[in-house]
């Protein structure tokens, strides 16, 4: 822009151009400015602003005078400066500058104009902009800083902070004024001091690091009205100063997590949590950060699911960790990670037990502590629950399905929640999702009965015709609820055509129902509670009320129907009322659904002060739940005639909310900041939303149908940085899981690993048939043999009482003591008994990524006479053994495993023992081919597992491995190896015969270790396996 | 009664008052099925009674033929059952030879009701012997006295047949099912269920209808592992004991979980169900 002035060379320009200094100095005489004034100093910027654009220069001489009186000698300069800056960018917001200079600075007080001029002049060397900004607002700043000694110091911060980031020292002016209103509006009395304690702070804050200033600030802006007295502050500050010397970004997260303590623990809570934080600080910085960041986690966690006692907790979690911490820090913090998790399912009394023990067995290794707390190990997990452990999901489907199938007379399926995809999630009629675990009452009977209540409702609704389509009284009600929202629609509409000037060149008519899509015939016909859902202007809402209603109708339904599971309704629904949020801490909206979940499902509103607060609500719904939801007879279509009555009423009010706004749209917007919102109670609105969108096990009971609800344990996990993720599953997978040995731990970690079974992916066949033909003589002689072991022949069995012959031996015996001792024996048969030959084997094969090297006899000749992986060996010996064991009629499975991670360790089943070695068997034999990693012992388990399940006299295991297990996640290579070793010993306990044959000769002092216990074998020449396989198996069983 | 068929043999016919009905068997009628009865008795057609195990079927059988007012003759079949246990035998009484009647010939004799409850339970030769007398001749050969027996008007022949079992082995023969006619038996009911329970197990009727209710929801298991429900005789057994003072939940568990299954998953799905109801 500047140069372009130069070159345009306006009149102004060409007549400036060149002046000498002689000139300039005229100019200023002539303009009034006398040399005597400092204003000569200004002199030669004047100079170089005439050379940019005249009208800038003049602007700036006729500001001169004026702002020379308001500033020093060197702040006028460095006022010129910053006109000068802005020139070079924007000759027309140089002169705005120069000409609003005047009325800004007499608008600031006296030491705020040198402060003003000193952060201009840093920020315009970053960002002309930011700096105009600032200049432009520092009055209206000034002014919401309220008195002049508060605001002086805010700029001093800003200038100090804008040593290092412009930004920030912006963000610092504008942080301030929230800050300052929460400062002040604690208490006008005290205030004071702790509005100098935060100053104090944030200029330790500004002169440590700059940007933590702004931010700090902007968090004492986020409101404090948590806080019961300035002291508080005051003290929260002095604390906070403390830990300014490990850092601003440590001193900053101390800040905001001791906030968060005592918004949720109480003061108390605060300087518990703060002896602990001097204690962790003493052991490093970085872990007493991590520690603070931590914080915050975990105590909305322990909120969040403990709700009405979540500050007692808190106060006893953090007792106790205080009592930890001064055994062992590290102990006690993990211990602090856990409580969550612990507390969820334990009491406070187990609880405490359980943090006890942990710390008088690991005090002194970390990692055991870590384990112990994290709840991996099973000692650990009795400890905290009396040897219960909670009630896996897998332990009772199968008895589950039978009591909602005898309950509906229906087929239903069980499944986890969460793992099937998402949009299945819906309950519809066949499949009933339940919680995977069930860890709530502390022992297997109760936690069953809540299984037991969440089929109970999941089979009423199907008993109770939730899913009816099409009936008599559903189209009622859908009429019913068409007109009423037709009608509403053409008097909002009509209403607003009222004020608007068209109104008479349209069809109001024909614009009313416009907005409503029609609905289609057949639709109505087949209406079900979701057709009519859709119908609502607002489905969501409507879905909501109506998925607690109709909850409450089943929940009527089943326990005026059957007499029996009152009980066990009951009992869950006192834990139910014990996890409900009180309602005084909830806002408006969500107190009414609340309310509305509590009538319907608790037996009426829990809290005391919220009945008086709420009586006329309260009121309303029960007479429309008395009237339709808790009666015989009633149906879905009642459910839904009563969710539109109380739309109707949450509408109602929602509208007459509005109007009395005066708001201009007409979204809903409760979490809007209000302005009168004085006791920083919106923030507490967002935290409980945010809380009340975690679920627990019984939001499904207020949760719309469809929604899907991340679940606690996500949270958890989250908060425990579980390592691995579990991938998603496929359609006809099953899932189990084991135990796992930890071998520093030496105890199991508890359901630590998942297996997901399933069929593996069918291949080619040609496969099997070149293997086949390739081996077809060595088959016929592995054939032949085979069938020699078949059970065909007898047995002879000597000195029988019975039997078909003599034994002549025994007769001549007899003969002889008959004379001699006069005691013969009696045993002078020979029996004939078929020889049994009952044996039921298992492969089990090593398909993880290291199968895939290729192995040759011919190194130099890659191309001419390429090798084989190891994986196509292994394939060639399974396709000869199937041929063997066809031929001998033992029983026989084959699968293959891999693993990413514990909870995705794959089995693949590749013949069952039910399955004809048919087809379908060889296209799976076929399609076998190499993934990820080895996770060997739980693959162990699971193939022993199966096994047991078979009543042959004989089990056999058979593994089939290249080498070490290997995991991302599976410790070193003694921990899988220990676990792998555990596994197979206990196999053997189990009563099967395991046995490895590997081809890794690298290792032998390794494989010793893993397989010693049990028999092993190592083919040295590996392309011999397919040949040899029969063989050895031949041996084993023979 | 003893008469000479000829010389050297001497016939033993069995006295028939032991089979007349004194007192009127209660029984609830569930549909038409005593007018049918009546009718195919009229029309001299022999009737197979198709059900479940414990559904009402004897008692169907004794309730008709009190108030037909004829004696009822029941056999129970079974493996070992032969053709001579049910047509009669010679017996060795000192010097003589005396022929018994057996069941089956008794009832032609007197013109009373034959019941022969599980017929497929029968061996299938033994089956063979009851098609002369299911056909429009009405007679039955008694081989081994070289005569023939006409049945007089009054005489009939009810089977019974469990369809469940759905074992090639216990299928009744097309050649057999097809000389009768068919009533088809089921549980009765859920009122009238409760109106046998209480009146049978002698409770109350709001415990006779949590046991129908229990029933229902059991029988809805059939094919998960459960071969039949639970029949109508076991929730009267349930009754019984709950009225002789056994805890409900316990009663159920002897009379009805325990009894139709060994599965421990189904008896605890079973008793979950139960506890749902009682
Ligand atoms: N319709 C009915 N009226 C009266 N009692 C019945 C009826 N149905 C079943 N019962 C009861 O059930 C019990 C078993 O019936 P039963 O006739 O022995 O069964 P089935 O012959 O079909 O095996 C009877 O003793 C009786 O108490
Ligand atoms: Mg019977």
């Amino acid at each position: 822009m500047s140069e372009e002035n130069k070159e345009s060379g306006g009149p102004g320009g060409s007549l400036l151009r060149g002046l000498a200094g002689k000139t300039v100095e005229a100019l200023a005489l002539k303009m009034g400015l006398k040399p005597s004034d400092r204003g000569w100093v200004t002199l030669d910027i004047g100079a170089s602003l005439m050379s940019a654009s005249p009208k800038v220069a003049k602007d700036f001489f006729k500001a001169v005078p004026e702002v020379a009186r308001m500033l020093e000698n060197g702040d006028l300069r460095s006022w010129a400066e910053i006109g000068k800056r802005i020139a070079q960018q924007n000759a027309e917001e140089a002169s705005d500058f120069f000409r609003y200079s005047i009325e800004t600075l007499e608008l600031l007080a006296e030491p705020l104009r040198r402060l003003l001029v000193a952060l201009c002049v840093k920020q315009i060397v970053l960002s002309p902009a930011a700096a105009l900004k600032t200049f432009r607002q520092s009055p209206a700043l000034a002014a919401s800083f309220g008195d002049e000694q508060s605001a002086a110091r805010i700029f001093t911060i800003a200038v100090e902070v804008a040593h290092r980031s412009v930004k920030h020292s912006t963000e610092v002016l504008t942080a301030a004024p929230a800050a300052l209103t929460a400062l002040r509006e604690m208490d006008d009395q005290a205030s004071d001091a702790a509005i100098d304690s935060t100053l104090t702070l944030a200029e330790s804050f500004a002169q440590r690091t700059g940007a933590t200033a702004a931010e700090f600030l902007a968090a004492v802006g986020e409101g404090l009205g948590f806080l019961a007295s300035p002291e508080v502050m005051v003290d929260l500050c002095r604390q906070t100063t403390i830990y300014l010397e490990r850092g601003g970004a440590t001193a900053l997260q101390f800040f905001r997590s001791a906030r968060a303590v005592i918004e949720v623990g109480g003061v108390e809570s605060y300087r518990r949590w703060n002896q602990v934080t001097d204690k962790v600080a003493a052991e490093g910085n970085a872990i007493v950060y991590d520690f603070l960041r931590l914080t915050p986690k975990v105590l909305a966690t322990i909120a969040a699911t403990q709700r009405r006692h979540a500050a007692e907790r808190i106060g006893a979690v953090l007792e106790l960790v205080e009592e930890l911490s001064s055994q062992n820090v590290y102990v006690a913090l993990e211990c602090f990670k856990s409580s969550p998790r612990a507390m969820a399912s334990a009491s406070l009394e187990q609880f405490q037990a359980w943090a006890r023990e942990g710390v008088q067995l690991h005090r002194g290794d970390r990692r055991k502590a870590q384990a112990y707390y994290a709840l991996e190990s099973k000692s650990s997990q009795e400890t905290l629950r009396g040897a219960h452990d909670g009630v896996a999901l897998e332990s009772v489907s199968h008895l589950l399905r039978l009591y909602v199938e005898g309950l509906t007379g229906r087929e239903m399926a069980i499944a986890a929640l969460g793992s099937i995809p998402e949009e299945s999630r819906i309950n519809d009629g066949h499949t009933i999702q339940l919680p995977s675990v069930v860890a709530e009452f502390g022992s297997p009977d109760d936690d069953f009965r809540l299984y037991k209540v969440l089929a109970a409702h999941a089979a009423g609704q199907v008993e109770f015709g939730t899913r009816e389509a099409g009936t008599g009284s559903l189209r009622a009600t859908l009429n019913e609820i068409e007109t009423s929202f037709e009608n509403a629609e053409r008097r909002r509409l009509s209403a607003e055509m009222r004020d608007t000037e068209y109104v008479q060149y349209s069809n109001v008519e024909h614009l009313g129902l416009s907005n409503r899509r029609p609905l289609d015939p057949l639709a109505f016909e087949t209406a079900d509670y979701k057709t009519i859902l859709s119908r609502f202007t607002n489905p969501l809402l409507a879905t909501r009320i109506f998925t607690t209603l109709e909850n409450g109708r089943i929940d009527w339904k089943l326990r005026h129907t059957y007499r029996g599971i009152r009980r066990d309704l009951d009992f869950v629904r006192n834990r139910l009322i014990e996890r409900r949020p009180p309602i005084v801490e909830l806002s408006v909206e969500q107190a009414v659904y609340e309310m509305l979940f509590q009538i319907t499902l608790c037996g009426g509103v829990i809290d005391e002060a919220a009945r008086r607060a709420y009586a006329g609500v309260i009121l309303d719904f029960e007479l429309i739940v008395a009237e339709y939801i808790r009666r015989d007879g009633a149906t879905v279509a009642d459910t839904l005639v009563a969710t539109h009555r109380v739309y109707q009423l949450l509408d109602g009010q929602r509208s007459r909310k509005e109007s009395d706004d005066q708001s201009e749209d007409d979204r809903d917007d409760t979490n809007q900041e209000q302005p009168d919102d004085r006791d920083g109670k919106s923030e507490q609105q967002q935290t409980s939303s945010q809380t009340r969108k975690r679920s627990d096990l019984f939001d499904q009971w207020s949760q719309a149908v469809e929604e899907t609800t991340p679940t606690d344990t996500e949270l958890l996990n989250e908060l425990m940085n579980a390592e691995t993720s579990e991938q998603a599953l496929q359609d006809g997978d099953e899932v189990f899981f084991y135990d796992e040995w930890d071998r520093e731990l030496g105890d199991h970690r508890a359901k630590w690993c998942r297996v997901i079974q399933r069929e593996n992916r069918r291949g080619a066949r040609d496969f099997v048939e070149q293997v086949r033909t390739r081996y077809s003589g060595i088959i016929s002689s592995i054939r032949h043999q085979f069938q020699m072991l078949r059970p065909e022949s007898l047995r002879r069995i000597k000195g029988e009482i019975d039997g078909e012959d003599f034994d002549l031996q025994a007769v001549i015996d007899h003969h002889v003591d008959l004379k001699t001792t006069g005691r013969p024996s009696d045993r002078l048969y020979i029996r004939r008994i078929r020889r049994e030959r009952d044996v039921a084997v298992s492969f089990l094969l090593d398909m993880s990524s290291s199968t895939a090297r290729t192995i040759t006899r011919h190194p130099n000749q890659p191309y001419t006479r390429p090798g084989q992986k190891i994986i196509d060996i292994e394939k060639q010996g399974l396709v000869l053994m199937s041929e063997a064991l066809e031929a001998v009629g033992d029983s026989y499975s084959i699968s293959g495993f891999s693993s990413e991670g514990r909870r995705n360790v794959k089995y693949f089943i590749i013949k069952r023992f039910e399955e004809k070695y048919n087809q379908e068997v060889e296209r799976r034999i076929g399609g076998i081919t190499y993934h990820n990693n080895t996770r060997l012992g739980a693959a162990i388990r699971h193939a022993a597992a199966g096994l047991e399940r078979q009543d042959a006299r004989t089990r056999l295991l058979i593994v089939l491995s290249d080498g070490r297990p290997y995991d991302h996640d599976y410790g070193d290579s003694r921990y899988a190896r220990e676990d792998t070793r555990t596994a197979l010993r206990q196999s053997r306990i189990a009563g099967i015969t395991p046995f490895c044959i590997t081809i890794d000769r690298d290792s032998e002092s390794e494989l010793k270790d893993l397989y010693g216990e049990v028999g092993y074998t190592i083919i040295d020449d590996i392309l011999s396996l397919p040949e040899r396989l029969p063989g050895i198996y031949r041996r084993l069983t023979t | 009664m003893t008469e000479s068929l000829n010389d050297k043999t001497i016939v033993k016919a069995q006295p028939i008052e032991k089979y007349v009905l004194t007192r009127e068997p209660y029984y609830l009628s569930v549909r038409d099925e005593v007018s049918i009865f009546e009718t195919a008795y009229k029309a001299r057609l022999p009737v197979m009674l198709k059900g479940p195990t414990g559904c009402g079927k004897t008692r169907f059988v004794e309730a008709m033929a009190y108030r037909l007012g004829r004696p009822l003759i029941t056999v129970a079949c079974h493996e070992d059952l032969s053709a001579t246990d049910l047509v009669g035998r010679f017996l060795l009484e000192g010097e003589e030879t005396v022929w018994h009647d057996g069941p089956l010939t008794t009832a032609v004799r007197h013109g009373a009701i034959c019941y022969l409850d599980e017929v497929v339970e029968a061996r299938k030769d033994t089956i063979v012997l009851i098609h002369p007398l299911t056909d429009d001749r009405r007679i039955l050969p008694v081989e081994k006295l070289g005569i023939l027996l006409n049945a007089p008007n009054d005489f009939m022949l009810v089977i019974s047949y469990n369809p469940g079992y759905q074992s090639v082995l216990k299928d009744l023969k097309q050649s057999t099912r097809q000389r009768f006619l068919s009533l088809e038996f089921d549980y009765p009911p859920a009122t009238a269920e409760t109106n046998i329970v209480a009146h049978e197990g002698g409770v109350s009727e709001s415990v006779a209808r949590d046991l129908v209710k229990i029933g229902e929801k059991v029988r809805n298991l059939k094919g998960h592992g459960l071969e039949e429900g639970v029949s109508t005789r076991l929730l009267v057994y349930a009754a019984q004991m709950i009225a002789s003072g056994i805890e409900p939940v316990t009663a159920c568990e002897i009379a009805i979980a325990s009894p139709i299954t060994d599965d421990l998953d189904l008896q605890r799905g079973i008793r979950e169900i139960v506890t749902t109801i009682i």
